[in-house]
């Protein structure tokens, strides 16, 4: 398997540092994942892949509404769902957890997204073992060999390993559990509703959105299957919608709260205010980072919603949705509302796409620590800028919140 | 095919005006001359500027379009020249070229969708007051080092323009006598954001008269004009519309 490096590491540097001293600048070390993905992969004979899978479907979004749909296992046995539960991929190292998701691999079939409503039996099957609530047995017969240029490197969905073509499967599904059981049987429930539910029932994003994606909510004749991609920000946006308006008539925050967390090749930064509800996500790309390979100077990108939410899609994608659930959970769990400014920073080393998660579950984790308080937007901006490599000013120029906040603004007097 | 020609000096001023708010701005252009409308992200300022086409002094357009820029690029370009030159403008598929003197510089337009033109909303306020640019400057400045605020108070006496902080105090008083005109039966007063004041005042290079309309704790729209012959109906015109600033 191939990582393709931006950049030439000398084999000196390599030498001195043996993947622990991150000689070379990048937040992970290209050697160690290749060497814990290999014998994993060497395992695989034949054509034939068995092993238990977290459950993890994939479906792709390359044609829709004609997609490939993939049944997805490591080939390993065992209790698998660290693999798939995106809320615990924070505490394992990047070089670990890109060598679980890149020994997923992928075994694909050629489906119609409205077949959902009505699936064939290898279709229901793949429904069936999606929605199971342990990992579950599968045996794959994978047509000629797995091709490793394959990989899913992408900045929305989660890593994914190679695919092959399916000509055979058979797999030991499970209960998919009381909630889950439920709004799959219920062909009246409508799929934002069902998602609410299994949300408010204690499933996670990773899991809504992987049942959301086979096809397995909503109004009976209108399921479809849904691409990865899309599902994963789809319930982002559904479930912080929902947690948005809710917060809305909660009391304010009496005071602005900033929050900083510092991970390896990124920076995240929040400060809570006392208002309505408005809210921003910022990017700072420096050059040498995945989506600024080529620019000379850190590029500032912001989003933004005034109180009554945006129609459009942000350009800056689905983090801004990401961010907006972490943001919503965290007032909902205060009993109280308020404004946001969210900011990230992405420095040189950090040069691989690993999905939105990644974002997810920084802005929850930064929103568990303790914030500091201040009585003014400025010294909560100030406290921040302690921690930016990006000036300031170049945050605030862009930013929609700050102004906004110091200056109240004509919305109160006409809609533009 | 669109052709004009049109003063530097002009060009610049309406160029800065327009950045006191935005980075990009979409003009519409018609047999009457040109109009742009532009809010600042924050939502905060509103401009709008139309032009006559009797400012150009080459005008040619096919009916009605629109065209979309990035500001900055635009005076880029602009600051090639000196203000005493012509410049001459025109579409050519994707791009705007200007010729300046010797120099040909093309920049490309913006894809019309992604520059929203906002609607003109209702603000009446039949109070108002008119002043010179230079005395309204002085006041802003006054007020630059004390507070990120000004109040401004009207009665049929005297128009005030005030700052505060914990320890400082700034104010100016133009008493009716020193106002070209005045409109005002109650008293009233707003506080509106100094900076994005002081940086349209800097922006008004041209324009000596300034018609402040506002009341109590509501938009203040700044009416200016420029361009060869300011009172004559040809001149450039805007209006500038700023929120006010609650205090807390």
């Amino acid at each position: 398997m191939q990582m393709k490096a931006k950049m030439k590491i000398p084999a000196s540097l390599c030498l001195k540092c043996r993947g622990t001293k991150m000689l070379c600048g990048l937040s992970y070390c290209p050697i160690s994942v290749k060497q814990m993905i290999q014998p994993n992969l060497t395992r695989i004979t034949g054509g034939n892949l068995e092993g238990s899978s977290p459950p993890s479907v994939f479906v792709g979004r390359y044609g829709y509404p004609k997609v490939k749909m993939y049944p997805t296992t490591p080939p390993v046995h065992g209790d698998t769902s660290p693999y798939e539960d995106s809320r615990g991929w924070l505490g394992v190292p990047i070089e670990n957890f890109l060598s679980m998701r890149l020994s997923m691999i992928r075994g694909g079939i050629d489906v119609t997204v409205a077949k959902a409503a009505d699936p064939d039996r290898l279709f229901q099957e793949i429904q069936l073992m999606a929605l199971s609530e342990k990992s579950v047995e599968v045996e794959m017969i994978l047509d000629g060999s797995i091709s490793g240029k394959d990989v899913i490197l992408d900045e929305h969905t989660p890593p994914m390993g190679p695919s092959a073509p399916l000509k055979g499967f058979k797999v030991d599904y499970s209960s998919p559990g009381l909630h889950v059981e439920k709004v799959f049987s219920d062909t009246d429930l409508k799929a934002t509703d069902a998602m609410d539910y299994l949300y408010s029932n204690g499933q996670d994003v990773s899991r809504i959105s992987k049942i959301l994606s086979v096809g397995a909510l909503g109004d009976r004749k209108a399921r479809k299957a849904v691409p990865t991609r899309w599902s994963i920000t789809a319930v982002d946006k559904n479930l912080s919608d929902d947690l948005v308006e809710k917060i809305k008539d909660n009391r304010q925050i009496d005071k602005f709260l900033a929050y900083v967390r510092v991970t390896s090749g990124n920076l995240f930064m929040a400060v809570l205010t006392p208002t309505n509800w408005i809210y921003e996500w910022g990017e700072s790309w420096f050059p040498g980072s995945t989506w600024n390979q080529w620019g000379d100077n850190a590029h500032v990108m912001i989003d933004s919603e005034g109180y009554y939410g945006r129609k459009e899609y942000p350009d800056i994608g689905g983090c801004y949705y990401s961010t907006r659930l972490a943001v919503a959970e965290k007032f909902s769990n205060l009993g109280r509302t308020g404004g946001a400014i969210t900011w990230r920073e992405i420095y040189p080393g950090w040069n691989l796409p690993v999905g939105v998660w990644y974002v997810r579950e920084n802005m929850r984790a930064l929103f568990e620590q303790k914030p500091q308080e201040f009585d003014t937007l400025d010294e909560a901006l100030n406290f921040l800028s302690g921690y930016m490599r990006v000036p300031l000013s170049k945050w605030v120029e862009k930013s929609y919140v700050v102004p906004t906040q110091k200056y109240n603004n004509l919305d109160r007097f006409f809609s533009l | 095919m669109l052709r004009l020609t049109i003063s530097v000096k002009n060009l610049k001023e309406i160029a800065d005006l327009l950045n006191t708010v935005v980075t990009e701005a979409k003009f519409k252009i018609d047999a009457n001359g040109i109009s742009v409308i532009a809010v600042d992200p924050a939502h905060v300022a509103m401009i709008s500027i139309s032009v006559p086409k009797e400012v150009f002094s080459e005008f040619q357009t096919d009916g009605e379009e629109e065209i979309a820029l990035d500001v900055e690029r635009l005076k880029s370009v602009i600051r090639l020249a000196n203000s005493s030159d012509l410049v001459s403008l025109a579409k050519e598929k994707e791009k705007l070229k200007f010729e300046i003197n010797n120099i040909v510089k093309s920049i490309s337009l913006l894809d019309n969708s992604t520059v929203t033109t906002p609607r003109i909303p209702q603000i009446n306020s039949e109070f108002y007051v008119v002043l010179g640019k230079t005395e309204l400057e002085r006041g802003l400045k006054a007020a630059e080092d004390v507070s990120d605020s000004i109040k401004f108070s009207l009665s049929s006496e005297d128009f005030r323009a005030r700052s505060m902080s914990d320890s400082e105090e700034s104010e100016m008083i133009l008493t009716k006598d020193m106002i070209k005109e005045l409109q005002c039966s109650t008293p009233i007063k707003s506080s509106y954001p100094l900076e994005y004041l002081l940086k349209l005042v800097k922006s008004l290079a041209s324009s000596d008269e300034l018609k402040l309309s506002f009341k109590d704790d509501y938009p203040l729209t700044i009416e200016f004009s420029f361009g060869q012959g300011k009172t004559n109906p040809n001149a450039i015109k805007g209006s500038f519309l700023l929120a006010p600033r609650m205090e807390q």
